[in-house]
């Protein structure tokens, strides 16, 4: 170890480019960094990927400015503005490039079809190599391609001393400087501690957008060789992470499962908004998750559907999802809004603030988490952590959290989802019995311990040399 | 002695196997001083033309004798050399000699062998090289592209040429014990088993030169194969479903036909990782070939299919390198399986998991009694009783 002691840094790209109420990832970014902060005092410091290296950031002097998740999407939306009206709709540079090769390929006699097709292969890390060298303005198209120009581009990110650890818990996968986390480690003689939430985009690339398992088995595969620490939020997980490093020959790093705070956040501002006064005036049941595929809206919407059409409306208290709507929802939300024996039981929130949150939770019945896979289940723990008896999927890591003090149901059975959800929200006495023994018995993970664990993590990384 | 060797590839420039084995006995027979005159016809119109070799027909002409000569082209350029006289009296105009031995390297040109021994060298001995159970093989790969009555029927033909190629021959040679005991189960008549070998090789500056250029620094596993597609089919089957046996400033070099074969091919971007961990050298000179070998942490072998022995494995075994192999591909070299710095893997995540391993070792040192053994692969050896066959036929003896 060197004479200075090391600083311990925080990429947080992510967080820095947010400007919503965290959520997520976002969320778990930040509460580590508030937390490792009081752990390492002045020896704790934040950086971000600028697009070229890592630079030291100070979320209230930079003035170097990150695009956010926004502002990608606003130009993405741009775009598609400009496209209106035209029939060939307007893509990225990058795409673009992309397309006239293809294009140019597809229109070729067979017999030079081979031969461009090998020149293309051949020439892709020979035009990158020279773009590095000559800094061409449109060389960012191209480095992207070629792993090794900007692996060696990382070694400008001169912040770091030999035996820093560099923290990257964020959504590493969407920018591209995972892959200099190598070198990093190798030249730099950085320590690198990344996180694994879940394999849910290689294991169930059908509930995600797009081709994503290629990229995310990409990045673990990248991630498990740049590692000193990989931290994993479940045993499932964990098991999830070795067994895909097993199956394509991946390295196996040192890994340590951590939890993720549940306390739910007491929020600076009391303003509720006058939708969530009047919501929590009744019974109703709670569901956070965003609304996709995944999470599983659908059963909770066919379970009252059956109930509905059993004549048991009367006796049903509405379900509350709160979440942003994401991809592959559209049909469900259209058969909620219109299925006439279910309408008005079933409403949804968004962007709702920390405080509304924590309201909704309190007044809450009880809470649901039909989810169909999950790396851990922060839902559940929080509900857990306010007392409130949670009916969850048994699938994935669900169970790890809140052991046998949650219903159990199978995701994919409506009537059982029915059965359960009608005996909760009409069996008083059984429902206070189970709130009971959650308040006595559940343990509330704090966001402190989750950075003590990552502490620890680092002492062994340390021990370790 | 005057020995006729004929085939459906040219020789002076060998690059895949086939080629390598007849030249390589084509030197043996000279070595021993026979006279030798190769001939036969190309079968495909991608090979460079060559004394003694008809061109290749064409798709149409050999359509007149299959419904579809896709990956049956030897098997229709044998029927349609044999059973038209126009092509036979092409192939006819290419022999400058009158053999007394007819060694035809796989059973496609038996046909003509037999009608040309009966018209011009009735004294004539001919002589089957076998490479492969070919029906075994043939079934392997059709089975990739076509559905399976098509398949039976292909299969079956080539069958009945191999049967006939074994029973119209007066002594075989065939490349591992396996084969050996599929022939012996249908004929009496003299086998030989001629293991597929290697040329030993020097390094030198030029190739480590070009080979540094295509390395570009990077610490790699090198893969060497022809475009035969058994080697492409392995290289995914083992490949594919994700490639994490590489470290990031790792890669794996593609030398020969199967490079280009590989990076055309869908797969590799549908297996993570994988396209980006590829370097495609191409069909490279001996001497960049000898430079990547050189400079190579290790040799990769992912064969899945095919029959006979692989003269890969004998170069990778010569190279003294750490080999990854599949047992396919380590067939006729068992006695090395056990080897220093040989790893068998019989499936896709063994064999991902122990080119990690291997990738992770320091270079392999062989010690002077092991590298003197290793020479039991090396063509001089594989080939050294060859002659003893064709003087056993001559003078009608038997030979063990």
């Amino acid at each position: 170890m060197s004479e200075l002691k090391p600083t311990i840094w925080m990429n947080v790209t992510t967080s820095a480019g947010w400007n919503r109420p965290p959520v997520g990832i976002v969320r778990v970014e930040k509460s580590l960094v508030s937390e490792l902060k009081e752990i390492y005092l002045e020896n704790f410091k934040l950086c971000v990927w600028n697009g070229h290296r890592f630079i030291e950031w100070d979320s209230e002097k930079s003035i170097e400015k990150l695009p956010s998740p926004e502002e990608k999407k606003q130009k993405n939306s741009e775009l598609n503005t400009l496209s209106q009206g035209l029939i060939y709709p307007i893509v990225g540079k990058e795409q673009a490039l992309a397309y006239i090769a293809q294009g140019l390929l597809s229109l070729m006699p067979k017999k030079i079809m081979l031969w461009l097709n090998r020149f293309f292969f051949w020439s892709r890390p020979r035009i990158a190599r020279w773009m590095q060298k000559n800094s061409h303005p449109v060389k960012k198209v191209f480095t992207q391609f070629e792993d090794n120009i900007s692996t060696k581009e990382a070694n400008n990110s001169e912040i770091f001393k030999p035996d820093d650890i560099l923290i990257s818990v964020g959504l590493d996968w969407d920018h591209g400087y995972y892959s200099k986390f190598y070198s990093l480690r190798n030249d730099k003689k950085l320590k690198i501690v990344t996180c694994c939430y879940d394999l849910i985009p290689v294991l169930y690339p059908q509930y995600c957008v797009g081709e994503v398992a290629g990229i995310f088995t990409s990045y673990f595969l990248e991630i498990a060789d740049a590692s000193d620490l990989v931290l994993c939020i479940s045993q499932q997980s964990e098991r999830d992470f070795h067994e895909l490093l097993n199956r394509t020959g991946g390295a196996r790093p040192v890994t340590q499962v951590f939890p993720l705070g549940d306390n739910v956040s007491k929020a600076t501002s009391v303003t509720i908004s006058d939708e969530i006064n009047s919501i929590v005036k009744e019974d109703f049941i709670l569901f956070v998750s965003s609304i996709e595929r995944r999470k599983n809206h659908e059963v909770l919407y066919r379970a009252y559907h059956l109930l509905c059409a059993e004549g048991k409306r009367e006796r049903l208290p509405k379900i509350v999802f709160v979440g942003m709507k994401g991809w592959g929802v559209g049909d469900l939300m259209k058969d909620i809004e219109l299925d006439p024996i279910t309408q008005g039981l079933i409403i949804q929130f968004n962007h709702v603030s920390d405080a509304e949150l924590r309201k909704l939770y309190e007044s809450a019945l009880f809470c649901v988490f039909p989810s169909l896979y999950e790396g851990w289940g922060l839902p559940v723990g929080e509900a857990l952590s306010m007392g409130k008896v949670v009916i969850s999927s048994n699938r994935g890591s669900l169970p790890e959290v809140g052991g046998d003090l949650v219903r159990y149901i199978d995701p994919w059975d409506p009537r059982a989802w029915a059965i359960e959800m009608y005996r909760m929200a009409t069996d008083h006495v059984a429902r206070k019995e189970l709130e009971e023994k959650i308040l006595t018995q559940y343990k509330s993970r704090t966001w402190r311990m989750s950075a003590l664990s990552i502490s620890k993590g680092i002492e062994k990384i340390y021990a370790a040399q | 002695m005057n020995i006729l060797v004929l085939c459906t590839y040219p020789v002076k420039n060998p690059t895949h196997g086939g080629q390598l084995r007849v030249r390589n006995i084509i030197d043996a027979y000279t070595d021993n001083k026979y006279d030798v005159q190769v001939a036969g016809v190309l079968g495909s119109e991608t090979y460079e033309p060559e004394d003694g070799f008809v061109p290749y027909p064409g798709n149409n002409q050999l359509l007149s004798i299959i419904k579809n000569p896709f990956l049956m082209e030897d098997y229709a350029i044998g029927k349609l050399f044999s059973n038209d006289e126009k092509y036979f009296k092409s192939l006819v105009r290419e022999i400058k000699t009158t053999p007394d031995i007819i060694h035809v390297e796989q059973p496609w040109l038996i046909g003509f062998a037999v009608i040309f021994s009966q018209k011009y060298a009735p004294l004539a001995r001919i002589i089957y090289g076998s490479q492969n159970i070919e029906w075994m093989l043939k079934k392997e790969i059709l089975s990739n592209n076509f559905n399976s009555s098509d398949v039976e029927a292909s299969v079956k033909l080539i069958h009945e040429a191999e049967e006939f190629a074994i029973m119209k021959s007066h002594a075989i040679t065939c490349v591992s014990e396996n084969d050996f005991q599929w022939i012996r189960s249908r004929t009496e008549k003299p086998i030989l088993i001629a293991r597929n070998g290697v040329k030993d090789w020097s390094v030198t500056k030029q190739g480590e030169k070009e080979a540094a250029v295509i390395s570009r620094n990077y610490r790699y596993a090198l893969y060497c194969a022809s475009g035969h597609p058994p080697n492409v089919e392995g290289f995914f089957q083992i490949f594919g479903g994700g490639f994490g046996s590489l470290k990031p400033d790792e890669k794996i070099i593609i030398a020969g036909g199967a490079g280009w074969s590989i990076a055309g091919d869908k797969r590799v971007h549908k297996s993570a990782k994988l396209a980006e961990k590829i370097i495609i050298a191409g069909i490279v000179n001996s001497q960049c070939l000898a430079g990547l070998i050189d400079k190579a942490h290790c040799l990769v072998l992912p064969l899945t299919q095919g029959g006979g022995t692989n003269l890969k494995t004998a170069e990778a075994l010569w190279s003294r390198k750490h080999i990854v192999a599949t047992p396919t591909a380590m067939r006729g070299f068992e006695p090395y399986i056990d080897a220093a710095g040989v790893n068998v893997a019989e499936d896709s995540i063994t064999f991902k998991r122990k080119l990690r391993n291997v990738m992770g070792t320091p270079s392999l040192e062989l010690t002077e009694d092991e590298v003197i053994k290793r020479q039991d692969v090396l063509w001089g050896s594989c080939l050294a009783n060859l002659p003893t066959v064709i003087s056993a036929i001559v003078n009608n003896r038997e030979f063990s």
